[in-house]
């Protein structure tokens, strides 16, 4: 392996292969910022003009866009309350306060700094593990992945917010609209009204537009025109305040980041979990285990590194079974596979071996460079990104509608896209005054496909070999996840009744 | 004195009563795939109910009104808005999007009252150009084919 | 090598004769186009090469004189979109525009198909991709599409890829296909297909295995064809209906066993494998195509004008190496013929399902 390493690095001398790499952070960056585009759509669309570049450079373009483009999606999270993709969503709750409070540089500083901690924990995983872990995620299957996603929903509750009945409806309503569209096991139509462009379903990003960009749009208007202010920060004459890092976050964050990374790699590793499900258990955990709960929320940087740092490296985490088994292990790696095939590069294990090795392990540090590349230009630039924070809403809200609108098409080149992205922002502003949290629709709206899907499988192919208990039991991994979802759910109340005892 | 409701207590009825739509859908489904959206719905029918509970349990204070934090009919500006993000989606959709998006970013800056005309100008002409460059040049998103005059904006 | 040539060569003249819609011809084309070797290629270069020069003399036709839109109904970098994208780059030199290629995906297909034939795009200028799905549209019994092979002119097949069914390498339980079926008589075996029905080709045969045979194939219902393939590999499912392309390189390093292609002979890629007739003496045919068509509207000599465009296209020596760098099995059936091809894939579909 060394020695492909040693090869793969000399590909880098290559001028086509930097200049991809640059793209790729920059285009990344650019891509993740704007609502509505982001690392799938972008890679989709690179895929044309990838067309006629060596499979090395342009493998390295994409893997380096996917991972600056969760990244740029969480700066504008953190800065406008608009989450590029469904991976920074959790980010944006505690993001924007401090962003609100005037400290959107520390804000970005610690996005930044979790980001590539957790990109590079990613990367390590895919150059030192990739062949080893590969047969591992062969053990996952439909029974394991319904499991994970239980997990995943178990998780709304650190997202609820105040009321519970209300959050917990939310995340209902979020898994009824995954219900839409054709069933995938038997092929009927579920709540499409007839209707064409429905029977694919509705796809999380608009539904996350809406809810989080355009409602806050709306909400930044009203405050607006009732004459409360005109920036996001709340007081604009005490500017940008703080430093890019304070003392003590490194010890602060460090734990965080690290546990959080592992989660990441592991989550991303898993097919089917993406970014998104990893960034929010990670956020969920980082909660659950805090000494400090009620901060999340409300400005923690714990919980921004947690849920960064997560999102990262599941990235890494989400290549190591499409590079060893063409297994897409996120929502983004299914198209990569196909660019990879595109270029010639077919996964398994002869992409480890002889001349391939060295195009498969340029790709890999691409991506170790891609985050490294994204840190130095996000803390250098943190200070001039924050500052958008003192643009007057008058200027920057009709500018992100009309970005959402013209991103929300390009995911499918259809006006569909931005009718539900409208829509579910009226509903995101309804939802705003009633008290109804939106992350958890979100939630819903992504793990809906996962959890009835394969259930469903689960249970044919259970049925061929005596019986889902049966087939539960026979499956190691499924029981040591549904351990681990008990834990989660009853560790709390537990501890509670020991320390209580203790205490009598 | 009249006791007011809790608003929550009106919008779990209206909730609950789109839960038991919800359920009716589902229960037309034919086969296996109507057991999970009517169990959803159901479940969600249950939440309403809580909802309306706790509305009913919840006291107001001292001067019998609620503290909501914001409030529907309260929020005009935001429905206004609302209203002409809906007109400039219209424009973009049967007129073209290169045409909708100067409009609306001219008179949406207006209405959020940006006094001087010439950021307002400088901000609309940029966004477009960058846009154009960035989305149609560079992305070769099929834009041309939304709105009749998409056609005349496509660059080949 | 040479009589293939001649065979094909005859065809294709057939074949073009037989424009009007005479039925007869198709056959013998169906079966003969659907080999494909360098020299059968030559043969039609002759063939097609002084038929573009006809046509294009006889119709001093003043198109195309603007860019040409392929309309992709699949995302950017699948199989089809890739095949596209090279058709775009040789059809370009052929006909002298430029020729892009667009993506317009979502049911299945049908959102870029029902918009190309309810639209207006009689002029001519945008093709569309159509493969092998589209004819089953009108039989799905959940959801019956509006429109069928009737509805549409199609111009030219680009890739025909046969079925194969793969065993584990390392499976105790049966080693070829026989005692495969002599398995999964006596108890359920598990397969993936991308849904149940009439509308699936895997699932199809399956079904024509159980009544053949008798054998109890169960179906797990999954996304696409990646994940056909992970549970495959990791023992959730028993055999693997899938295309040569998918299986290429287990076969190469033994991963996986090929037992028998469903085609009417075998394939080069694979010429070990026997065809589902020599290995079990019952014959059927799965494949995948995938090709271009015209919306009805548009005029016979801009049809025949483009069918003659692609087939010259097709033969363009980068665009066979880049096709055949993706292990796409290349296949140049046209006009009468390739609707004949999709439509006997149809009514053997309707055969066993028995509607």
């Amino acid at each position: 392996m060394m020695a492909y390493l040693g090869a793969a690095l000399a590909s880098f001398a290559s001028l086509e292969v930097l200049i991809g790499l640059f793209v790729g952070v920059v285009g990344g960056m650019i891509i993740g910022i704007i609502p509505g585009l982001g690392p799938s759509v972008g890679i989709a669309l690179l895929i044309p003009i990838s067309f006629s570049m060596s499979p090395t450079a342009a493998l390295v373009m994409m893997t380096a866009m996917y991972t600056t483009g969760v990244y740029g999606g969480s700066i504008t999270a953190v800065l406008c309350h608009t989450p590029g993709t469904a991976a920074s969503a959790a980010t944006t709750m505690d993001g924007y306060e401090l962003t609100k409070q005037g400290h959107g540089m520390e804000a970005i500083t610690v996005v930044t700094v979790a980001s590539v901690f957790g990109g590079l924990v990613g990367a390590i995983c895919l150059i030192l593990f990739a062949p080893i872990l590969g047969r591992i995620s062969l053990m996952f299957s439909c029974l394991e992945y319904f499991l994970v996603a239980c997990f995943g929903l178990l998780v709304v509750s650190g997202l609820t917010g105040e009321n519970k009945a209300k959050g917990i409806f939310s995340a209902l309503l979020g898994l009824l609209i995954g219900c839409v569209g054709m069933d995938k096991i038997s092929g009927v139509p579920r709540f499409t009204f007839g209707q064409l462009w429905l029977e694919d379903g509705l796809d999380s990003t608009p539904i996350l537009i809406g809810l989080f960009s355009i409602t806050q749009v709306l909400y930044l208007v009203d405050k607006l025109l009732k004459g409360t202010g005109n920036t996001i920060v709340d007081d604009p004459a005490a500017g940008l305040q703080g430093k890019r890092w304070t003392k003590g976050n490194t010890k602060k964050l460090a734990p965080t980041m690290l546990r959080s990374s592992v989660i990441g790699s592991f989550i991303g590793f898993i097919p089917a979990a993406g970014c998104s499900i990893a960034a929010w258990i990670s956020y969920s955990i980082s909660k659950r285990i805090s000494k400090t709960p009620e901060e999340y929320g409300k400005g923690s940087v714990i919980g921004i590194a947690a849920s960064e740092a997560a999102n990262n490296a599941a990235c890494g985490g989400a290549m190591i079974p499409l590079f060893t088994l063409g297994i897409p292990g996120s929502p983004v790696t299914a198209i990569l596979y196909g660019a990879m095939l595109m270029h010639g590069l077919q996964p398994g294990s002869s992409l480890f071996k002889g001349n391939q090795a060295v195009t498969t392990y340029a790709i890999f540090l691409g991506f170790l460079f891609a985050n490294l590349l994204m840190g130095v230009i996000g803390v250098s630039m943190a200070k001039q990104m924050a500052k958008i924070c003192l643009v007057p809403n008058s200027l920057l809200c009709p500018i992100i509608v009309a970005l959402a609108c013209i991103g929300t098409f390009a995911l499918a080149n259809s006006m569909e896209e931005v009718v539900i992205m409208l829509a579910f922002g009226v509903l995101g502003y309804l939802m705003k005054i009633f008290g109804f949290e939106p992350a958890p629709l979100v939630l819903g709206v992504v793990l809906a496909d996962i959890l009835e899907a394969n259930f469903r499988r689960a249970l044919i192919m259970a049925a061929a070999k005596g019986g889902l208990i049966n087939y539960f039991f026979s499956r190691p991994v499924s029981i040591i996840i549904f351990i681990i979802i008990l834990i989660f759910a009853f560790a709390p109340a537990i501890v509670r009744m020991i320390a209580k005892k203790v205490n009598a | 004195m009249n006791k007011k409701l809790h608003r929550d207590v009106f919008l779990g009825i209206i909730l609950a009563v789109f839960c038991f739509v919800c359920i009716y859908l589902s229960l037309q489904i034919k086969g296996d795939a109507k057991v999970v959206p009517t169990a959803i719905s159901a479940l969600m029918a249950v939440c309403s109910l809580i909802i309306i509970a706790n509305g009913l349990k919840a006291t107001p204070a001292e001067n019998g009104e609620y503290p909501y934090a914001m409030k529907f009919s309260n929020s005009k500006y935001a429905w206004i808005f609302m209203a002409l993000i809906v007109g400039y989606f219209f424009m973009f959709k049967y007129i073209a999007y290169w045409i909708a998006t100067p409009i609306f970013l001219i008179v949406s800056q207006k209405y959020l009252k940006v006094k001087s005309w010439k950021v307002n100008l400088l901000i609309t002409v940029i966004y477009t150009v960058l846009c154009y460059i960035m989305f149609v040049i560079i992305l070769k998103l099929p834009i041309y084919r939304i709105g009749i005059l998409g056609r005349f904006f496509r660059y080949v | 090598m040479k009589k293939f040539a001649l065979v094909l060569a005859a065809a294709m003249g057939l074949t073009l004769a037989a424009c009007s819609g005479s039925q007869q011809a198709a056959p013998a084309a169906t079966t003969a186009a659907a080999e494909t070797t360098a020299a059968a290629t030559e043969a039609a270069k002759q063939e097609a090469a002084a038929e573009t020069t006809a046509a294009e003399a006889a119709a001093g036709l003043d198109f195309p004189t603007e860019t040409i839109t392929l309309i992709c109904p699949f995302s950017a970098g699948g199989g089809t979109d890739v095949g596209a994208r090279f058709l775009a780059e040789s059809l370009s030199k052929v006909v002298g525009q430029n020729v892009v290629v667009e993506n317009v995906t979502g049911a299945g297909g049908w959102n870029a198909w029902t918009d190309l034939i309810q639209g207006d795009y009689s002029d001519g200028y945008t093709i569309g991709l159509v493969n092998h799905n589209y004819a089953m549209g009108e039989l799905d019994p959940e959801n019956p599409r509006e429109y069928n092979l009737d509805s549409i002119k199609v111009l030219a097949n680009q890739a025909l890829d046969y079925n194969v069914i793969a065993l584990r390498a390392d499976d105790a339980r049966f080693s070829d296909i026989n005692s495969f079926i002599e398995y999964a008589k006596a108890q359920p075996v598990l397969i993936s297909a991308q849904a149940t029905g009439i509308t699936d080709g895997d699932a199809t045969t399956a079904e024509w295995f159980n009544q053949t045979f008798g054998t109890q194939i169960t179906i797990v219902p999954v996304d696409g064809a990646s994940d056909s393939r992970s549970m495959f590999l990791a023992g959730d499912t028993d055999v693997f209906f899938a295309s040569i392309s998918d299986v290429q390189e287990a076969y190469n390093n033994g991963e996986m066993n090929v037992v028998a292609i469903f085609a009417p002979e075998r394939s080069n890629f694979i010429p070990d494998v026997p065809t589902i007739k020599e290995a079990t003496g019952e014959e059927y045919f799965g494949f995948a195509a995938r090709g271009y068509f015209y919306p009805a509207g548009v005029s016979d000599d801009i049809v025949e004008y483009m069918t003659n465009a692609i087939l010259k296209a097709e033969e363009d020596p980068d665009y066979i190496k880049n096709m055949e760098s993706q292990g796409l099995q290349l296949d140049n059936t046209s006009g009468e013929a390739y609707k004949e091809l999709l439509s006997k894939q149809k009514d053997q579909r309707i055969a066993i399902w028995g509607n």
